[in-house]
Protein backbone atom coordinates (compact mmCIF):
# COMPACT_ATOMS: atom_id res chain seq x y z
CA UNK A 1 0.00 0.00 0.00
CA UNK A 2 1.23 3.15 -0.74
CA UNK A 3 1.33 5.94 1.75
CA UNK A 4 1.11 9.81 0.71
CA UNK A 5 2.40 12.05 2.84
CA UNK A 6 -0.24 14.56 4.13
CA UNK A 7 1.47 17.79 3.43
CA UNK A 8 2.38 16.56 -0.01
CA UNK A 9 -1.41 15.47 -0.73
CA UNK A 10 -3.15 18.64 0.65
CA UNK A 11 -0.74 20.64 -1.51
CA UNK A 12 -1.36 18.44 -4.65
CA UNK A 13 -5.35 18.88 -3.73
CA UNK A 14 -4.70 22.74 -3.16
CA UNK A 15 -2.90 23.34 -6.20
CA UNK A 16 -5.68 21.54 -8.43
CA UNK A 17 -8.47 23.08 -6.72
CA UNK A 18 -7.07 26.28 -7.30
CA UNK A 19 -6.74 26.01 -10.74
CA UNK A 20 -10.31 25.27 -11.00
CA UNK A 21 -11.24 28.39 -9.53
CA UNK A 22 -8.85 30.54 -11.79
CA UNK A 23 -10.81 28.71 -14.69
CA UNK A 24 -14.17 29.17 -13.24
CA UNK A 25 -15.92 31.97 -15.88
CA UNK A 26 -17.72 35.33 -14.63
CA UNK A 27 -21.19 33.64 -15.59
CA UNK A 28 -20.58 30.67 -12.53
CA UNK A 29 -19.63 33.20 -10.12
CA UNK A 30 -22.61 35.51 -10.72
CA UNK A 31 -24.59 32.38 -10.57
CA UNK A 32 -23.16 31.65 -7.06
CA UNK A 33 -23.95 35.34 -6.21
CA UNK A 34 -27.52 35.03 -7.74
CA UNK A 35 -27.52 32.37 -5.47
CA UNK A 36 -26.64 34.13 -1.87
CA UNK A 37 -29.41 36.48 -2.74
CA UNK A 38 -27.01 38.96 -1.56
CA UNK A 39 -25.33 41.52 -3.63
CA UNK A 40 -21.62 41.41 -4.68
CA UNK A 41 -20.35 44.20 -2.31
CA UNK A 42 -21.94 42.57 0.27
CA UNK A 43 -20.15 39.42 -0.24
CA UNK A 44 -16.78 40.91 -0.99
CA UNK A 45 -17.25 42.88 2.47
CA UNK A 46 -17.44 39.68 4.34
CA UNK A 47 -14.43 39.30 6.75
CA UNK A 48 -12.54 42.37 5.38
CA UNK A 49 -11.99 41.64 1.55
CA UNK A 50 -8.97 43.74 0.02
CA UNK A 51 -10.18 46.98 -1.05
CA UNK A 52 -10.05 48.14 -4.85
CA UNK A 53 -7.07 50.15 -5.35
CA UNK A 54 -8.05 53.78 -6.51
CA UNK A 55 -5.81 55.81 -8.51
CA UNK A 56 -5.36 59.36 -7.96
CA UNK A 57 -3.91 60.89 -11.52
CA UNK A 58 -5.77 64.57 -11.35
CA UNK A 59 -4.23 65.28 -8.51
CA UNK A 60 -0.63 64.34 -9.57
CA UNK A 61 0.40 62.65 -6.20
CA UNK A 62 1.31 59.42 -5.78
CA UNK A 63 -0.56 57.00 -7.45
CA UNK A 64 -0.03 53.84 -6.59
CA UNK A 65 -2.25 52.22 -4.48
CA UNK A 66 -1.64 50.66 -1.19
CA UNK A 67 -4.19 48.13 0.36
CA UNK A 68 -5.40 48.74 3.40
CA UNK A 69 -3.06 46.12 5.81
CA UNK A 70 -3.64 45.10 9.21
CA UNK A 71 -0.13 45.95 11.16
CA UNK A 72 0.24 42.58 13.18
CA UNK A 73 -0.25 40.68 9.33
CA UNK A 74 0.85 36.90 10.67
CA UNK A 75 2.86 36.09 7.47
CA UNK A 76 4.73 39.75 7.70
CA UNK A 77 8.41 39.51 7.33
CA UNK A 78 11.18 37.03 5.99
CA UNK A 79 12.27 37.22 2.32
CA UNK A 80 9.56 36.34 -0.41
CA UNK B 1 22.84 38.36 -26.53
CA UNK B 2 22.55 39.56 -23.02
CA UNK B 3 18.79 39.98 -21.51
CA UNK B 4 18.16 43.22 -20.86
CA UNK B 5 18.60 43.81 -17.18
CA UNK B 6 16.01 45.52 -15.62
CA UNK B 7 15.51 48.70 -14.76
CA UNK B 8 14.36 50.69 -11.68
CA UNK B 9 11.91 52.27 -14.44
CA UNK B 10 10.90 48.48 -15.33
CA UNK B 11 10.33 47.93 -11.69
CA UNK B 12 7.91 51.03 -11.82
CA UNK B 13 6.09 50.30 -14.94
CA UNK B 14 5.43 46.92 -13.81
CA UNK B 15 3.90 48.16 -10.31
CA UNK B 16 1.96 50.66 -11.95
CA UNK B 17 0.88 48.06 -14.86
CA UNK B 18 -0.59 45.32 -11.44
CA UNK B 19 -2.28 48.22 -10.10
CA UNK B 20 -4.33 49.42 -13.24
CA UNK B 21 -4.92 45.54 -13.39
CA UNK B 22 -6.29 45.70 -9.81
CA UNK B 23 -8.22 48.32 -10.35
CA UNK B 24 -9.64 47.02 -13.34
CA UNK B 25 -11.47 44.06 -11.46
CA UNK B 26 -14.91 42.90 -11.85
CA UNK B 27 -17.07 41.94 -8.88
CA UNK B 28 -16.72 38.83 -10.17
CA UNK B 29 -12.87 38.64 -10.71
CA UNK B 30 -13.03 39.84 -6.58
CA UNK B 31 -14.88 37.39 -5.36
CA UNK B 32 -13.16 34.64 -7.49
CA UNK B 33 -9.92 36.08 -5.81
CA UNK B 34 -12.14 35.63 -2.49
CA UNK B 35 -12.39 32.08 -3.07
CA UNK B 36 -8.96 31.46 -3.87
CA UNK B 37 -7.49 32.94 -0.80
CA UNK B 38 -9.82 31.04 1.52
CA UNK B 39 -8.34 27.61 -0.31
CA UNK B 40 -5.18 28.85 0.25
CA UNK B 41 -5.73 29.73 3.69
CA UNK B 42 -6.79 25.87 4.43
CA UNK B 43 -3.00 25.03 4.48
CA UNK B 44 -2.45 27.36 6.95
CA UNK B 45 -3.13 28.23 10.96
CA UNK B 46 -6.47 29.19 11.69
CA UNK B 47 -5.14 32.33 13.48
CA UNK B 48 -4.24 33.35 9.83
CA UNK B 49 -7.35 34.77 7.57
CA UNK B 50 -7.99 34.88 4.03
CA UNK B 51 -7.91 38.17 3.99
CA UNK B 52 -4.57 38.38 5.55
CA UNK B 53 -3.24 36.48 3.12
CA UNK B 54 -4.67 38.40 0.24
CA UNK B 55 -4.08 41.27 0.95
CA UNK B 56 -0.17 40.17 1.78
CA UNK B 57 0.02 39.14 -1.39
CA UNK B 58 -1.09 42.22 -2.45
CA UNK B 59 0.99 44.46 -0.81
CA UNK B 60 4.11 42.12 -1.87
CA UNK B 61 2.72 42.42 -5.50
CA UNK B 62 2.30 46.52 -4.95
CA UNK B 63 5.68 47.27 -3.20
CA UNK B 64 7.45 45.47 -5.90
CA UNK B 65 8.73 42.47 -4.33
CA UNK B 66 7.25 40.10 -6.19
CA UNK B 67 7.44 41.64 -10.01
CA UNK B 68 3.82 41.30 -12.11
CA UNK B 69 5.20 39.75 -15.08
CA UNK B 70 3.76 40.42 -18.64
CA UNK B 71 1.51 38.35 -19.63
CA UNK B 72 0.02 36.88 -16.77
CA UNK B 73 -3.17 37.35 -15.44
CA UNK B 74 -3.81 39.39 -11.90
CA UNK B 75 -5.11 36.63 -10.32
CA UNK B 76 -3.26 33.85 -11.22
CA UNK B 77 -0.28 36.33 -10.06
CA UNK B 78 -1.61 37.21 -6.61
CA UNK B 79 -2.62 33.27 -6.39
CA UNK B 80 0.89 32.43 -7.13
CA UNK B 81 2.31 34.69 -4.50
CA UNK B 82 0.06 33.55 -1.90
CA UNK B 83 1.02 30.02 -2.97
CA UNK B 84 4.78 31.05 -2.04
CA UNK B 85 3.61 33.00 1.19
CA UNK B 86 1.74 29.61 2.12
CA UNK B 87 4.87 27.97 2.04
CA UNK B 88 6.97 30.85 3.40
CA UNK B 89 4.94 30.73 6.32
CA UNK B 90 5.83 27.34 7.72
CA UNK B 91 9.49 27.82 6.03
CA UNK B 92 9.93 30.53 8.73
CA UNK B 93 8.34 28.09 11.30
CA UNK B 94 10.92 25.55 11.00
CA UNK B 95 13.74 28.03 10.95
CA UNK B 96 12.32 29.54 13.79
CA UNK B 97 12.40 25.97 15.57
CA UNK B 98 16.04 25.29 14.65
CA UNK B 99 15.26 23.03 11.51
CA UNK B 100 17.51 23.99 8.31
CA UNK B 101 15.86 23.91 5.36
CA UNK B 102 18.13 22.43 2.57
CA UNK B 103 15.79 22.64 -0.45
CA UNK B 104 15.08 26.54 -0.97
CA UNK B 105 12.32 26.40 -2.95
CA UNK B 106 9.06 27.28 -3.01
CA UNK B 107 7.18 24.29 -4.39
CA UNK B 108 7.19 21.38 -2.04
CA UNK B 109 10.12 22.37 -0.34
CA UNK B 110 8.65 21.62 2.89
CA UNK B 111 7.06 18.62 1.83
CA UNK B 112 10.57 17.12 0.91
CA UNK B 113 11.14 17.52 4.49
CA UNK B 114 11.48 14.08 6.41
CA UNK B 115 9.46 15.26 9.29
CA UNK B 116 6.74 18.30 9.00
CA UNK B 117 6.54 19.49 12.21
CA UNK B 118 3.66 18.80 14.28
CA UNK B 119 1.66 22.17 14.05
CA UNK B 120 1.83 21.80 10.35
CA UNK B 121 0.62 17.90 10.66
CA UNK B 122 -2.23 19.04 12.80
CA UNK B 123 -3.71 21.67 9.99
CA UNK B 124 -2.80 19.80 7.00
CA UNK B 125 -5.05 17.05 8.73
CA UNK B 126 -7.45 19.56 9.52
CA UNK B 127 -7.59 20.64 5.82
CA UNK B 128 -7.62 17.39 4.59
CA UNK B 129 -10.42 16.18 6.56
CA UNK B 130 -12.97 19.33 5.87
CA UNK B 131 -12.18 19.38 2.43
CA UNK B 132 -12.68 15.25 2.43
CA UNK B 133 -16.19 16.74 4.60
CA UNK B 134 -17.01 19.48 1.96
CA UNK B 135 -17.35 16.59 -1.23
CA UNK B 136 -18.25 14.02 1.35
CA UNK B 137 -21.82 13.76 -0.30
CA UNK B 138 -20.52 13.44 -3.97
CA UNK B 139 -18.72 9.46 -4.14
CA UNK B 140 -17.15 10.64 -7.55
CA UNK B 141 -15.54 13.85 -6.40
CA UNK B 142 -14.61 11.82 -3.32
CA UNK B 143 -12.52 9.70 -5.91
CA UNK B 144 -11.00 12.26 -7.38
CA UNK B 145 -10.25 14.17 -4.24
CA UNK B 146 -8.04 10.49 -4.09
CA UNK B 147 -6.42 10.97 -7.00
CA UNK B 148 -5.26 14.41 -7.06
CA UNK B 149 -3.88 13.88 -3.76
CA UNK B 150 -1.70 10.98 -4.44
CA UNK B 151 -0.26 12.70 -7.45
CA UNK B 152 -2.02 10.95 -10.48
CA UNK B 153 -3.11 12.80 -13.74
CA UNK B 154 -6.69 12.89 -14.71
CA UNK B 155 -6.05 9.70 -16.79
CA UNK B 156 -4.63 7.93 -14.61
CA UNK B 157 -7.84 8.87 -11.97
CA UNK B 158 -10.10 8.46 -14.83
CA UNK B 159 -8.76 4.64 -15.29
CA UNK B 160 -8.12 4.44 -11.75
CA UNK B 161 -11.74 4.81 -10.35
CA UNK B 162 -13.86 4.11 -13.66
CA UNK B 163 -14.77 7.01 -14.61
CA UNK B 164 -15.85 8.39 -18.00
CA UNK B 165 -14.29 11.51 -19.67
CA UNK B 166 -17.48 12.98 -18.76
CA UNK B 167 -18.08 11.63 -15.87
CA UNK B 168 -14.79 13.33 -14.48
CA UNK B 169 -15.58 16.81 -16.17
CA UNK B 170 -18.72 17.12 -14.79
CA UNK B 171 -17.62 16.06 -11.54
CA UNK B 172 -15.00 18.67 -11.30
CA UNK B 173 -16.90 21.13 -12.90
CA UNK B 174 -19.56 20.38 -9.81
CA UNK B 175 -16.51 20.58 -7.61
CA UNK B 176 -15.44 23.75 -8.82
CA UNK B 177 -19.39 25.40 -7.79
CA UNK B 178 -18.95 23.76 -4.77
CA UNK B 179 -15.51 25.39 -3.73
CA UNK B 180 -16.82 29.03 -5.66
CA UNK B 181 -20.09 29.10 -3.20
CA UNK B 182 -17.67 27.84 -0.02
CA UNK B 183 -15.49 30.83 -0.92
CA UNK B 184 -17.74 33.44 -1.44
CA UNK B 185 -20.73 32.73 0.71
CA UNK B 186 -20.19 30.38 3.24
CA UNK B 187 -18.88 32.22 6.32
CA UNK B 188 -22.03 34.81 5.71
Amino acid sequence: MKIIRSDLALQRILDALEADLLAATAEEVQAIVAETGMSADALLADRGAPQRPSHNHEAGGDSTPHPDLRSDLPLKGGGA
Amino acid sequence: VQPRRRTEQDAEDAVAELARALAALSQADMLRLKAIARLRARGLPSDTSWSDLLNEAIARALDGTRQYPEGIGVIAFLAGIMRSLASEHWRRLRREAGIFDLSGGDDGADAADPAPDPERNLVTLQALSALDQLFAGDPAASQILAGLAGGLSPKEIRETYGLSETDYDSTRKRMRRLLLRQGIAWSI
